[in-house]
């Protein structure tokens, strides 16, 4: 049987980019080992996602109710691959569809999204509102006695330690975040505000997934049947501040989704995660002057943390999908 | 005579809408019988031979008995009696706790996020306390109703938890009774076949935590919420007492914002002591000697200052909404620790013996 690969994202993901960015990449074969295994009969819904990338213009956002899926034939070629054919599926890629699957669940919850959750691996891009400033990790831990005293007495200082320049430093941001995949976010100070989490049709939809899969909530698939890789791509990774893009994907998801990452701890094991920063066009097309340089030499990049190395990118947007295939493997390829 | 046609169920396309599965019209304000005027409100003209043949596996609503009683039959599920009079602030405890876990301020509870059966129920909650711009307004979340489906009312919130302990490697259901007020009072003042019926979880809690609202205890007529408080412990502590062990109690007094320049709350280890509560002590005149029976009953009790929005959301955090939980989850989840084995050693096995002995000598 054909391997799948399904492409989720929720609202505003930039799922339309990506996808018309690595159709571009695949037609002019400019990606080592991945290569369009034919056309689908129905070739229009890539067009259009495409096209418009051409003119160094974002694709513009699908429609509610236009429900299409869009299927792509791959291949991967050369490299630790050998030759593999397999699909990535993109549902009906209306950027509002899991967030409809949230709120309506009795029509959305088709039989299409049953056959999706079988999927070999998955692709879920994200995409924050909005970026908070990184926090330092050798915050204390917050001490209800003291935000009690600071209530009563708004003008009290809190006793937390006084941070020293030397814990400024970029580099102890994250603590060991070379050792962890995904560090805890740090504690909040009183006057923090609350969010409310905008990730809870994700973690729907992957419990659901879960669920199609006869996988009961908490456990990590361990066996070679249930298992399968979920790659989280955070987009217009461009455009996120330069102490994140150093922290990287997983400190930044960490910390700005922290609900989908215990929710990714207590049900997977963490070689069946992975975290990348995804810029599909390498910067942003609403500059004019970027825009044109695009036109010339249309490219995007992906970041990672690598335990060993720190911070790598390679400009090979296939890598997520390499990934999604065959695990770490995939490193070895670039 | 030919029969009726059965009723078709309720759809409603107003995504905040939950009366069809026995909640509340989104636009009641506007509808005073939303089941005759809301236009939004409809009945399913679908027919069984073009019903999807597949739905979702859950409605993402709070549950109602009886699935809530299926989730417990999965162990090891525990579930929390959150009791209270009306108003004094179960559901924003509960909305609180979730925002809490949601925003990684776990601080030392030992548990992390694995799954819910009701994040829809969750998310409106949770907007609807986004919403709230500060204490001069009043109702942060909506009140708890009854619902519109009396028979099957949804009365449950799930969190799915994991313990963060990489040695402990299950998946803990976590059952919150999100009740009306009304019928916890009914239940506290009176228990009749209704009473009974609707709480009959309680036999089954694994916890309890009650809550009193600390401002109306200081205001004026406060002994009311006093009187109503103590019989609501001496009541649970009647539903436990053939239970064994008897099932944790955290008295949580909320909205203790509103009283913090009247009432400075006690430290941690100060807080049995009932004069380190202050002005408050004076007013828990029914309410201490029902806990100090409840300590004499061996039923676990400690009191908890809360305040579950000292503000909007958007201007700082909530104080001392994790206690209470952990509190309850420590007794709740505890679990039997076996002592390690010691096999005896024969009397001629001379190097086990040696053995033993060196690694009691050196080995912590």
């Amino acid at each position: 049987m054909s391997r799948n690969i399904a492409l989720l994202g929720a609202q505003f993901s930039g799922k339309s980019t990506f996808l018309g960015a690595l159709g571009n990449a695949l037609k002019a074969k400019a990606l080592k080992h991945l290569h369009m295994a034919g056309l689908d009969a129905d070739a229009r819904a890539l067009q259009r996602l495409a096209e418009p990338l051409h003119h160094g213009r974002y694709p513009q956002r699908t429609k509610a109710g236009e429900r299409q899926e869009l299927v792509v034939p791959l291949r991967t070629e050369g490299g630790p691959f050998g030759s593999d054919a397999f699909t990535l599926r993109a549902g009906d890629y209306d950027g509002e569809e899991v967030d409809r699957l949230f709120r309506d669940r009795l029509r959305e919850w088709t039989s299409e999204w049953q056959q999706r959750a079988l999927a070999h691996g998955f692709l879920l891009l994200i995409r924050p509102g909005d970026i908070r400033p990184p926090r330092l990790h050798s915050h204390p831990m917050p001490d209800d006695m003291t935000r009690w005293r600071q209530l009563r007495e708004p003008g009290a200082s809190s006793a937390s330690a006084p941070v020293t320049a030397q814990q400024h430093r970029s580099a102890d941001y994250f603590g060991r975040i070379h050792l962890e995949e995904a560090p805890p976010p740090p504690y909040a100070t009183a006057s923090d505000p609350v969010s409310i989490p905008a990730e809870l049709p994700l973690i729907e939809l992957l419990q659901f997934i879960r669920n199609v899969r006869e996988l009961p909530p908490g456990r990590r698939p361990r066996k070679d049947g249930e298992r399968f890789r979920i790659a989280l791509l955070v987009t217009a990774w461009d455009a996120i501040p330069p102490e994140w893009r150093k922290a990287g994907p997983a400190a930044f998801l960490s910390h700005h989704f922290p609900l989908l990452e215990d929710y990714l701890w207590s049900n997977f094991l963490p070689d069946d995660v992975f975290r990348f920063g995804l810029s599909a066009t390498g910067g942003d097309l609403k500059d004019t002057t970027y825009s044109e340089t695009y036109m010339d030499d249309p490219s995007g990049f992906v970041e990672w943390l690598d335990p060993a190395q720190g911070i790598l990118n390679s400009r090979d947007m296939g890598l997520p999908l390499y990934w999604a295939l065959y695990g770490d493997r995939a490193f070895a390829a670039l | 005579m030919p029969l009726p046609s059965p009723i078709r169920p309720l759809r409603c396309g107003n995504p905040d809408c939950t009366l069809p599965e026995g909640g509340r019209c989104a636009r009641i304000a506007e509808f005073s019988e939303p089941l005759a005027d809301c236009p939004e409100l409809a009945r399913e003209t679908r027919t069984a031979a073009d019903t999807p043949s597949t739905t979702a596996p859950w409605s993402g609503r709070h549950l109602d008995p009886s699935e809530a009683n299926r989730l417990l039959w999965r162990s090891p599920a525990r579930l929390i009696g959150v009791l209270g009079p009306y108003n004094a602030g179960k559901t924003c405890l509960m909305t609180s706790f979730f925002l809490q876990l949601a925003n990684g301020q776990r601080g030392t509870f030992p548990y992390r996020f694995a799954s819910s059966l009701t994040l829809h129920g969750l998310r409106e909650l949770m907007e609807q306390a986004g919403q709230w711009t500060g204490p001069e307004q009043e109702g942060i979340v909506p009140h708890t109703t009854v619902g519109a489906d009396t028979s099957k009312p949804r009365h449950f919130l799930h969190i799915g938890l994991r313990p963060q302990d990489d040695h402990d490697d299950r998946h803990v259901d976590l059952l919150l009774s999100d009740l009306p007020g009304e019928w916890v009072k009914d239940w506290t003042e009176y228990v009749d076949t209704t009473a009974t019926e609707r709480m009959s979880f309680i036999r089954r809690c694994d916890a309890f935590i009650l809550l009193a609202d600390a401002n109306a205890l200081l205001a004026r007529g406060g002994g009311a919420t006093d009187d109503q408080t103590a019989i609501l412990i001496r009541r649970v502590l009647e539903h436990t007492q053939d239970v064994n062990p008897r099932p944790p109690l955290a008295l949580v007094l909320s909205k203790f914002d509103r009283i913090i320049q009247s009432v400075e709350p006690p430290a941690p280890e100060k807080r049995a002591d009932r004069e380190a509560w202050g002005a408050l002590a004076k007013r828990l005149r029914l309410t201490w000697p029902a806990i100090e029976e409840a300590r004499r009953a061996g039923q676990p009790i400690e009191v908890f200052p809360v305040s579950a929005f000292p503000c909007a959301l958007n201007q700082g955090q909530p104080i001392g909404i994790l206690d209470p939980f952990a509190y309850v989850m420590k007794h709740a989840d505890s679990r039997e620790r076996w002592p390690p084995l010691e096999v005896p050693v024969p009397e001629d096995a001379r190097g086990f013996a040696t053995m033993r002995r060196w690694r009691d000598e050196h080995v912590a």
